[in-house]
């Protein structure tokens, strides 16, 4: 499986851990994802349910991704995060602008 | 820039190891002058470079262990923990159980299991003992007024100075290129979080962060502003950044009073933005002697790592960043506590006053120690010191790490590549195939010269063939040279062997060691690890004497074990030498008679280089009693097997009350090697050119039966001589040995028939084993080459008088001898016909 795909029209779905070694693919394939006909207002779903790691260049990436979106008006949510990854999201102070809550 | 997870895996294990490697190499040298806060240093950088890279591994146990480590390391290096033995002893555990852990992460296995509670109680208990310690310290031991404080600022009220506990804020901007260098920023945030009490705020700045199209994912946009408190002194919070002063700028801010701002990257560039700059601006100044100077166009930059300590009054702190001209003056520093080292060692009370961090100078790059370098409690601390110096500095992937192997030493860095051994081996391996090609185009070219002598064809083919030979030649070298690899590599973990056994049985020993420049294939000085293992656990166990004994026979307390390498020939000579017991040859005769392994009236013959040999029969031991480091007659056995199969050999010279000596002669590279081809039965075999001293030809009535045993005096010195053919295992048909005579039959008449006289004389090739001379008789000696062996498999394996076998030009496979295995069986047959 890729290390992204979209789901349900609207739902961005990370798989396996996302850290610096992986960033490079994973920018090339949410560009591909959010191609330039994708409609992209709305509500989005970033799915990290398979996501234990997270590191701090991939943090960087979701939050580009999530302010890209909101640039174009639609509205991220983040669901299904486990504790590892709040506790990532906690420690860089993004609680505020992922919202992200285990559990 | 893409990343294989798979190969930086194998990177990050790797460079784990040589971190390992150092910090056993540091503590060993500590432990000998133990107030040295540059091996402190030291070895506290390695300790945070493993701490930081487990952590951005994903290794919390290592991480969490290693902390503790760091911790203990970390009152060492502030001279608040006296260093004893007792401390030393529990860090080598702590790492030796690190190592172990590692061992596991790198075969994904889960680290869950390991219970290090009982190591991090002893490790908290150094550290409880600290407090106490500094209690005593009061009473005159240490001078308290000298005890480290963690900001020299005056102005700090008196109830925070009382309670310890400092509000620290931290502007972390500038780390554009983290990322590239290995740093991750989580390491700096969890390092601070840790040391922080009831309070720990981080906020990072996400404006930089370009939209996902235009954002490059491999570089950090981030900049984090980092609120808490902490009992913890300003050098443990800025040491958290040591290893990124390079690549950023940090700002530190204690009690919201002042920023010390730590880094190079001090650019007039810096856009002044950011809630640090309003907070800070804020801030009253701390007292801190700021002298305005010159004209900020034609100032300097403040030198590289130097802390600068700005009066955030007169500018925020982002826009002071920004006005280099300002001359700053270091915060106070410190002094260091004088440490008398606890060991008996002749040598002045080490007092050093520590330089910071961010103006220190790297670890010095990796170099042997050269001629010799001495481990021993004789040494001087100097002498010390420097070997402990010359550690290699790894490079890291770790937060920590990244930097410091960077820093200064790129040149030196850009010159090496990480190679997998298996990827020389097959590199190796097709220099051995390129030469069999090679030996067939010089036999072409023989053939050829025969049928066509004179031609064009021939000249042209003559001159292209030996191109071919020079060019592979040169390959081969080159190859081989690449796999070289310094014996020191092999011989610095003796330092804690010779350690750990000489404190367990209670003896005191220095290993000296010399020739760690000595190179060898990388294959062969694996091999010989476990052999001069075995002969340093016997020297100590079985050799050196108790400090008493040796006390009592007029020698010094040390026992001393010489560890040389150097070079003899195309082979490296290796002793390892101790000034103990030496062999007592009545015990061995004794033992050896008892065990079976001669008769009384062979012991009795035997001489001295005989009785010697018995040591390395299997089961021979003359220990009275079985220990857990040596005594069960394994160990000798398993040397001289070892050492063998890398077509090497072992001579021993001791004196019994003075010690022992044994030499072990290996070759340089056991790939591919030059080798006589010799007949025998019609079949031809290669000699291993190592270990042949010359070949002769001999009258038959030259060769004389001295004691059942065919010999001959060559230049008055009487060499026993083995038939080949009575010592080859392969049994000839009827069939087989027919063609063999009539094709013996035509050689000889095809010798005749080229004029060639050899006049019934017999040939021999006299061979060195083990220090003894001996003949090999064979039916023809034909010429030199150079062979790749390769192993054999199937019955042939199981037959130890063959090392192998090789591919000729002509395409014949031909099987390489083992002298000394055919030797050997050959002695082992005279002993049981006796």
């Amino acid at each position: 499986m890729a290390i992204v795909e979209l789901r349900d029209s609207n739902c961005i779905f990370f798989d396996g851990n996302l850290t610096i070694y992986r960033v490079g693919d994973l920018k090339k394939k949410l560009i591909e994802i959010l191609a330039p006909e994708k409609e992209r207002t709305g509500v989005w779903t970033f799915d990290f349910s398979k996501t234990e790691v997270i590191d701090a260049a991939a943090l960087q990436l979701v939050i580009s991704l999530k302010t890209s979106l909101e640039l174009e008006k639609a509205t991220v949510k983040v669901r299904n995060v486990c504790k590892e990854f709040e506790q990532s999201v906690e420690l860089f102070g993004f609680d505020r602008n992922l919202n992200a809550k285990a559990g | 820039m893409s990343y294989n997870e798979e190969q930086v895996r194998e990177i990050f294990f790797e460079e784990m190891r040589e971190i390992f490697e150092n910090i056993d190499r540091y503590i060993l040298v500590l432990e000998r002058i133990p107030g040295d806060l540059d091996i402190i240093r030291n070895l506290f950088r390695e300790v945070h470079t493993l701490k930081g890279s487990s952590g951005v591994f994903g290794l919390r146990e290592i991480c969490d262990l290693t902390h503790h480590a760091e911790d203990l390391l970390d009152r060492m290096r502030e001279s608040k923990l006296v260093p004893t033995e007792d401390v030393f002893s529990v860090l080598l555990r702590c790492f030796d159980r690190l190592k172990e852990m590692m061992a596991f992460a790198k075969t994904d296995k889960p680290l869950t299991g390991f219970d290090n509670s009982e190591l991090v109680r002893l490790l908290c208990e150094f550290k409880e003992e600290v407090k106490d310690s500094n209690k005593l310290s009061v009473s005159g031991k240490i001078d308290i007024a000298e005890q480290p404080e963690p900001v020299r600022n005056k102005d700090l009220d008196s109830s925070k100075k009382s309670s310890g506990k400092f509000e620290y804020t931290i502007v972390i901007q500038g780390c554009e290129n983290y990322f590239l260098m290995g740093i991750d920023p989580s390491a700096l945030l969890m390092n601070c979080r840790d040391l922080a009490m009831s309070r720990f705020n981080s906020s990072t700045q996400v404006q930089n962060i370009p939209p996902l199209t235009q954002m490059d994912p491999e570089r950090c946009y981030l900049e984090f502003v980092l609120k808490f408190d902490s009992d913890s002194p300003y050098e443990k919070i800025r040491d958290i950044f040591e290893f990124v002063y390079d690549t950023s700028r940090i700002s530190i801010a204690v009690n919201g009073e002042s920023a010390v701002i730590l880094g190079q990257k001090v650019s007039a560039e810096v856009p002044v933005k950011n809630q640090a700059k309003s907070e800070s601006v804020s801030s009253p100044a701390l007292e801190a002697k700021v002298e305005p100077k010159g004209n900020s166009a034609s100032s300097p930059l403040p030198p590289v790592h130097e802390p600068k300590v700005l009066p955030v009054t007169e500018a925020p702190v982002l826009s002071v960043m920004a006005v280099p001209e300002i001359e700053v003056k270091p915060p106070e520093r410190p002094r260091a506590v004088s440490i008398v080292p606890p060991v008996p060692v002749a040598q002045p009370v080490v007092v050093s006053t520590p330089t910071d961090k961010g103006t220190s100078t790297p670890p010095a790059p990796p170099k042997a120690a050269s001629p010799a370098s001495v481990v021993t409690p004789q040494a001087t601390a100097p002498q010390a010191a420097s070997a402990a110096t010359q550690a290699p500095s790894a490079p890291s992937m770790g937060a920590s790490g990244g930097s410091s192997g960077a820093a200064g030493n790129n040149g030196d860095a850009n010159d090496f590549v990480r190679i997998k051994k298996e990827k020389l081996d097959q590199l190796m391996n097709l220099v051995g195939e390129l030469i069999t090609v090679k030996n067939l185009f010089v036999h072409l070219a023989n053939r050829l010269d025969s049928a066509l002598p004179g031609s064009e064809l021939t000249k042209q083919f003559k001159e292209g063939t030996g191109t071919v030979t020079r060019l592979s030649s040169g390959l081969q070298e080159s190859v081989m040279n690449a796999r070289m690899v310094p014996v020191g590599t092999v011989f610095s973990k003796y330092i804690r062997l010779v350690r750990d056994i000489s404190k367990k049985l209670n003896k005191k020993v220095n290993l000296v060691i010399e020739g760690e420049d000595t190179e060898l294939d990388k294959t062969v000085s694996e091999a010989i690890s476990d052999p001069i293992m075995h002969l340093i656990r016997n020297a100590i166990d079985h050799g050196i004497e108790t400090p008493d004994l040796r006390l009592e026979r007029g020698k010094p307390e040390f026992g001393t074990i010489f560890l040389k390498a150097s070079y003899e020939g195309n082979n490296v000579k290796i002793i390892v030498k101790d000034d103990g017991n030496g062999l007592d040859n009545v015990r061995i005769r004794e033992k050896a008679t008892r065990l079976g392994f001669c008769t009384p009236e062979q012991a009795e013959s035997m001489s001295k280089r005989e009785i010697h040999e018995m040591i390395f029969q299997p089961g021979f031991s003359t220990a009275s009693e079985v220990t857990d480091i040596s005594g069960r007659g394994v160990g000798m056995d398993v040397v001289r097997n070892n050492i063998r199969k890398s077509s090497g050999s072992i001579i021993i010279e001791t004196e019994f009350g003075g010690g022992t000596e044994f030499r072990i002669l290996l070759p340089l590279s056991l790939a591919v090697i030059d080798a006589l081809l010799i007949g025998c039965d019609g079949e031809t075999y290669a000699v291993p050119q190592e270990v042949i001293i010359e070949s002769v030809r001999a009258e038959p009535d030259e060769i004389a039966n001295l004691n059942n045993q065919p010999s001959i005096n060559l230049r008055d010195e009487v060499i026993p001589l083995l038939r080949l053919a009575e010592h080859l295992p392969i049994r000839v048909s009827v069939l087989d040995e027919f063609i063999t005579k009539e094709r013996i039959r035509a050689r000889h008449e095809e010798t005749n028939q080229n004029g060639r006289d050899v006049g019934g004389t017999v040939p021999i090739v006299i061979v060195q084993i083990d220090g003894t001379k001996v003949g090999i008789l064979v039916d023809e000696l034909y010429w030199q080459e150079q062979i790749m062996i390769k192993p054999l498999g199937g019955f042939l394996a199981n037959i130890s008088v063959f090392s192998g076998a090789c591919i000729m030009g002509n395409g014949n496979v031909v099987l390489v001898l083992e002298p000394k295995e055919m030797y050997r069986q050959a002695r082992s047959s005279d002993r049981k016909v006796a």
